[in-house]
């Protein structure tokens, strides 16, 4: 299974909201060696987990960023650029780089799960969703 | 595998290029003196020539020292490089995040995303630009004046998305060294106003071409891959760069 265990994800979305390990720990009601231990297992997992997608997808990678749940990586067989998100309870989500262009984000699609993550996570105020997908795109390549 | 590629830790090499950039400007300005206006002595020129020859010993022997860190090995659990006489080592799951920086930005800006090779072309510019203001204005005022607003141009192309913004760059860069060589040439030679023209416009394009040519190509410019990574329990930059060749 492509996800991260309850707990682990848990205290993986908190540090990504930039929260510290004291204020997880506080927030969770367990002590602060478990938090840097789930932490620390979460993002040996989410490698794993990324590894295995470039495996499936065939993927050359160009980015993996396990701390923030975002792999980049272009497709051996097309050349075309896939960018892959760790979303809370929603799990890896691959978006090919050509939905800017075909301009398809519908609302029942993965795409949407992750311009809604991103939304809140970065307080991306865009009404267009694909000016804020690219706001999420570029915030990928650069974080 | 063992690849063929230089080592970094910590940007460890920029960090000495900048302070060689800015121990060059410093020296050029106390060459040029311009305290001596106001005291009519001059003492630099002699204490300045013997320090910077040493400088330039002691940075030529670091860079010699850099290419020593050439090799960084990859096993199932763990990779392995040199640093300075022995060997350091990081565990695979203690990775926390890998970037191909040549690959990277088809929207993000290239300052964000190559900031390795941007800063050390930016210190290197600022420093060009600060030596120019030694030697250009005894040339032509108006050639020193369109150097530094190709520098800023230069500085500014960073902004680009970095897919074009590393050629553009490049190009730039090549263009700047080309437009100061043509300068040179043209005091050199005494060419009439119409000839210096097509002289600068043609060493421009054909500069910028080159640079834009060798940017854009993996065969010259080798591409940099950047890991972070615990060693030691501290959290650490990994810099290679060099062709990747198996050995």
């Amino acid at each position: 299974m492509l996800r991260l265990p309850e707990k682990q994800e848990k205290a993986w979305l908190m540090s990504l909201r930039g929260l510290q390990v004291v204020e997880i720990a506080e927030e969770l009601g367990i002590s602060k060696q478990a938090v840097s231990m789930y932490l620390k297992q979460a993002r040996a997992k989410l490698s794993e987990i990324f590894l295995e997608i470039a495996n499936l997808l065939d993927l050359s990678i160009i980015k993996m960023n396990v701390k923030s749940g975002i792999l980049i990586g272009d497709i051996k067989q097309t050349g075309e650029r896939v960018f892959i998100f760790y979303t809370f309870s929603n799990g890896p989500i691959a978006i090919f780089e050509s939905v800017l262009k075909v301009k398809k984000c519908s609302e029942d699609t993965n795409c949407m799960k992750v311009v809604r993550f991103y939304k809140e996570l970065l307080g991306i105020n865009h009404d267009d969703v694909f000016k804020a997908l690219k706001s999420i795109l570029k915030y990928a390549e650069t974080i | 595998m063992k690849f063929n590629v230089y080592v970094d830790l910590d940007y460890w090499l920029e960090k000495l290029l900048g302070l060689f950039y800015l121990i060059l400007a410093l020296i050029i300005i106390l060459i040029y003196e311009p305290l001596s206006v106001f005291n009519q002595v001059s003492i630099f020129p002699i204490i300045v020539s013997p320090v910077a020859l040493a400088i330039s010993i002691i940075f030529v022997v670091i860079f010699i020292l850099y290419l020593d860190f050439n090799y960084i090995e990859i096993t199932i659990n763990e990779l392995r490089f040199k640093w300075f006489k022995g060997e350091k080592s990081v565990r695979i799951e203690d990775i926390s995040e890998f970037h191909q920086l040549g690959k990277l930005g088809s929207m993000a800006p290239l300052y964000k995303i190559d900031k390795v090779r941007v800063f050390t072309a930016t210190t290197a510019i600022i420093n060009a630009g600060i030596i120019s203001t030694f030697l250009l204005p005894r040339i032509s005022r108006i050639l020193y004046v369109v150097f530094m607003i190709m520098l800023l141009i230069t500085i500014g192309s960073v902004i680009l998305p970095a897919r074009i913004g590393r050629k553009v760059f490049a190009g730039l860069i090549f263009s700047d060294v080309g437009y100061f060589i043509g300068a040179v040439l043209i005091d050199r030679l005494h060419l009439d106003l119409s000839l210096s023209m097509i002289l600068i416009l043609l060493v421009l394009i054909a500069s910028f071409s080159i640079g834009y040519y060798l940017g854009s190509s993996k065969r010259w410019i080798y591409d940099y891959i950047i890991i972070r990574a615990l060693i030691n329990n501290r959290e650490r930059t990994i810099i290679l760069n060099g062709r990747v060749r198996e050995s």
